[in-house]
């Protein structure tokens, strides 16, 4: 470690930025929360916990939640298994190697919003190309964006069509910095490609899986710009998801108070669940064991 | 011109004493090497004449003026890294020039400062390769070049040779000693290896859990000893230590007598250090002979190193010359040489004769 | 037999990059070919083809660029916002984030019973912050300033979304970087901040460009911050083309719009795989 007076001249700004652009509005939110700011009376009065009674109560959030960590769940294990197998496919050298990789992180980087406009015609119900091709293999038409279940497999298939990538890309990279020995030990051993797997592979690449996964799993549990653009929560609220369900609330309603007190429910159900899941996986995964560093 | 003074410095690492009480003058032109076990505080403690680390207590001061709050780039020394610490992003010139260009030194100057050194380290032709695509030896060159660009008042080495294979280190470490003696600049030198310290220091300095042991010249410290760990430390392979009884003069010790030597007042239990090469074979048996065994014996081309175990099972190695006619399993009676006899106290350590 | 079962495991192979790779492009072919259509190549239900299945036509292309009074789109005054907007942003976000990953990786910070990877944590943990909640007070405190609905106000706002991302990969690149160049360069005469400029950050270089690119991603692609805390005076590329969306556009223009505004991300791809393949990130992952 270096030591230096300066040292606060590199730390401080972004700090500062952090606190004053993240840290301050989520204060606000909490007081916010205990006011009845809305429509008719913008002023931040209080009004005690009567917001988050009414939130408690509230069936819509709570299915909104459901819908939402569903959607996250089925999303995350999709985009895991299909990443993996595709890192893994392009893990040795492969013919057209560079242009397989470039092709399959194309997703990740293009606007999720934008693509969700084009899948709407994609999944249109007459006019759509994906009706057509089911046709062909004898498929009738699917109500893609009217009906519950298809408009919920419809914001799974864009998400893991977008995401998949990102799975791909990080345990590639995770791949790609393995270890040789290991290898060299478990060919020596007599180790079939299976068992090596088993036995080798996963859990060097425990650690790389556990932050690839989480790091999706706060991601796509944002998710609300497809939905927005998709099935505006659609049909009924069979896609609405809460980041969704906060916004029609608290900048269309402008229920101020009440959305914020969601707010702050929301946050800290996600941050209890994900430190939860962080936990029993790394247990589960890499048994107790700090990071890394070189 | 420098003296690097040190005095009552302590490092303290959160409860952990890093180094406690070091004082230390470095002389003008001296080449000084610390050296001591991993985690004996040298590194620290020559990171604080760099400025690097701040000391908790104590003072450093370079030709009388105190260093405290000083950068390390405002006191005028050099340092030369174990991992040689080139600039990755910059070939060799550009390295060695670094410094000179910071400080605005015009160009001309520069390129013929940067030939020169180059010239003196025979690194001329690696000018315009990067660290990258050089090997381990050449990279330290490099990074000695760097040092020597400068001309600074004081040269600092942290442990420069402990990257590098055996044959490199030798080589370099006689670059090291040629430019010292060209040069004559006031040099601190921390390694862990006790044969460097004793082929390049004027004095050294043996630091164990951040306290000085001795200091002194290498003979000193060879033929002298101020302690145990001293005498163990310094020499290689290690002195034998062995289970002895003091009494009017007498030295008992796995069942032979010795002399033990003018001057030793010393009585009751001690511990008697011998160097294996002052270990004589053949000699009487019962007075003035150890009974030993011999285990096993390592050819090393000069000389023959013998490990061998006394009757009580204390184990010795013995250095003898190359041709002794020795085989395992034998009996040897060995006898030290006049006067190479070390007595320490078994409980303190501290050297007793 | 073995030949014949790595013979299979080949075909198997190649058949499933090449399916996914298909998936991957069919929405962009879909709209590249829809982009040429008009009328008749829609309304009869999905064609793929031009000139067999349909007549193609550029309208939808002109469209990006005529006035909204005679039925275009208009698309420059967005992109041009777009673009200045995430420029700076990413500018700012980059030069906070990696001085404060720099002094993260180097120096030793203490805020009570917290060290230094309690703050780098602090840092990428605001990424956990789900937009929706922040966006109600975003919108009081711009209104409150009278940013709301203007260029600065958005981009403080993308300033702290990407800090994390930044201060994320940069803390990881710069603890790649042996802390000896850093005090090499200190003894060399450098003051800390020379140090960190001339000898540290060259060095990062691969990790500046992942941490830029990024940034570039993320703030041209954000829609929800666009489309909350800006209306009529600022209007950003995603907000522009959604609202298209539902205002009856033809899928032509619709869908030219659509690729013209993901073209620079499909570029970046390309740039950014060079570094991400390299094994370069996996570091990262791995907090």
């Amino acid at each position: 470690m270096l030591d230096s007076r300066y040292k606060h001249v590199f730390l401080l700004p972004a700090l500062l930025a952090l606190v004053a652009i993240i840290i301050f509005p989520l204060i606000y939110t909490v007081r916010l929360s205990f006011s009845g700011w809305d429509v008719n009376f913008p002023e931040l009065d209080y009004i005690g916990w009567e917001n988050y009674a009414r939130a408690i109560a509230d069936g819509r959030f709570w299915d909104s939640m459901g819908t939402l960590y569903l959607m996250v769940l089925l999303c995350v294990v999709f985009e895991y298994l299909l990443g993996f197998a595709l890192a893994l496919l392009l893990w040795h050298d492969v013919k057209a190697g560079r242009f397989f990789r470039v092709l399959f992180i194309v997703p990740m980087c293009v606007t999720p919003v934008v693509m969700a406009v084009v899948w709407r015609t994609i999944f249109h119900e007459t006019l759509g190309p994906l009706n057509d091709v089911l046709s062909w293999f004898g498929i009738p038409a699917v109500p893609w964006l009217s009906k519950s279940g298809p408009a919920f497999a419809a914001v799974v298939i864009i998400d893991v069509w977008q995401w998949t990538s990102f799975m791909f890309i990080l345990l590639l990279a995770g791949l790609m910095s393995l270890p040789r020995e290991p290898y060299e030990a478990a060919q020596i051993d007599g180790a079939g490609p299976i068992r090596t797997f088993v036995h080798v592979t996963f859990p060097l690449m425990a650690p790389i899986t556990l932050g690839a996964l989480i790091i999706r799993l706060i991601e796509s549990s944002k998710l609300m710009e497809t939905i927005y653009a998709l099935t505006s929560g659609g049909p009924g609220s069979s896609t609405e998801t809460t980041s969704y369900l906060l916004y029609i609330r608290g900048l269309r309603e402008f229920q101020i108070g009440y959305t914020a007190s969601l707010s702050i429910i929301y946050l800290v159900i996600m941050i209890i669940a994900l430190t939860i899941f962080a936990r029993m996986m790394s247990r589960l995964m890499i048994g107790r064991q700090g990071p890394v560093r070189a | 011109m420098a003296e690097v003074s040190i005095s009552g410095v302590f490092k303290r690492f959160g409860p952990v004493a890093a180094l406690s009480e070091i004082d230390l003058t470095v002389h003008d032109n001296e080449f000084v090497v610390l050296v001591g076990p991993s985690g004996s505080g040298k590194s620290t403690l020559l990171r604080i004449v760099a400025g690097l680390e701040r000391q908790s207590e104590g003072s450093v001061a370079i030709d009388g003026r105190d260093m405290a709050g000083i950068a390390p780039k405002d006191r005028d020394v050099a340092m030369v890294f174990q991992s040689h610490a080139l600039y990755p992003h910059m070939n060799v010139f550009d390295n060695l020039a670094f410094n000179q260009r910071i400080r605005g030194v015009d160009r001309k100057t520069v390129d013929r400062k940067v030939r020169e050194v180059a010239e003196r380290l025979e690194i001329t032709e690696l000018l315009r390769r990067r660290p990258r695509q050089m090997s381990g030896g050449q990279r330290q060159r490099v990074a000695i070049g760097r040092a020597l660009v400068r001309d600074p008042r004081i040269f600092l080495f942290d442990e420069p040779l402990s990257n590098l294979d055996a044959e490199l280190r030798v080589r370099l470490r006689t670059v090291i000693k040629r430019l010292h003696k060209e040069m004559r600049r006031t040099s601190v030198y921390v390694t862990h290896d006790q044969v460097e310290a004793m082929t390049l220091a004027d004095r050294v300095v043996v630091l164990r859990d951040g306290r000085i042991e001795q200091i002194g010249a290498p003979d000193a410290l060879y033929e002298k000893p101020a302690n145990e760990f001293v005498a163990g430390f310094i020499g290689s392979p290690a002195m034998n230590f062995l289970r002895g009884e003091a009494a009017d003069g007498v030295l008992r010790v796995a069942g032979a007598e010795l002399a033990a030597g003018p001057a030793s007042g010393a009585s009751g239990p001690v511990t008697v250090g011998i160097r294996p090469e002052d270990l004589l074979a053949g000699g009487a048996e019962g007075r003035g002979g150890i009974r030993a065994r011999i285990t096993l014996v390592e050819p090393m081309g000069a000389d023959t190193l013998i490990f061998c175990a006394t009757d009580e099972g204390q184990e010795l190695t013995v250095r003898l010359p190359r041709h002794t006619a020795v085989r395992e399993r034998e009996t040897l009676t060995l006898a030290p040489r006049a006067g190479a006899v070390h007595l320490f106290d078994p409980e303190t350590g501290i050297r007793l004769n | 037999m073995i030949g014949r079962r790595a013979d299979l495991y080949r075909v198997l192979k190649y058949a499933a990059l090449i399916a996914w790779s298909i998936f991957v492009v069919a929405p962009f072919l879909w709209a590249l070919s829809t982009s040429f259509k008009s009328d008749p190549g829609v309304v009869g239900g999905a064609t793929y083809i031009p000139f067999l299945e349909y007549e193609p036509t550029v309208e939808g292309w002109t469209a990006l660029f005529r006035d909204t009074s005679s039925g275009g789109i208009s698309m420059q005054g967005p992109y041009l916002s777009s673009l200045v907007v995430s420029l700076i942003s990413t500018s700012i976000a980059l030069f906070l984030g990696t001085l404060a990953a720099y002094g993260l990786s180097r120096f030793t910070f203490r805020a009570g019973p917290l060290g230094n990877n309690d703050i780098t944590f602090f840092f990428i943990s605001q990424r956990i912050m789900p937009p929706a909640v922040l966006a109600i007070p975003y919108f009081l405190l711009l209104r409150f300033t009278g940013l709301l609905d203007t260029h600065l106000g958005l981009i403080l706002v993308y300033v702290a979304m990407l800090l994390p991302i930044v201060v994320w990969v940069m803390v990881d690149f710069f603890n790649t970087v042996p802390i000896e160049l850093d005090e090499a360069a200190l003894i060399d005469g450098c003051n800390p901040i020379q140090a960190f400029y001339r000898i540290i950050l060259p060095n990062c270089a691969p990790g500046m460009v992942v941490a830029t690119l990024l940034c570039i991603i993320f703030s041209w692609s954000d829609f929800f911050f666009a489309l909350t805390l800006t209306f009529a005076k600022v209007q950003l590329l995603p907000p522009t083309i959604v609202i298209l969306n539902s205002n009856k556009v033809p899928w032509w223009s619709l869908s030219a719009s659509a690729l013209v505004s993901v073209l620079p991300l499909v570029i970046i791809a390309f740039v950014l795989e060079r570094y991400l393949a390299r094994g370069t990130l996996a570091g990262v992952i791995r907090e």
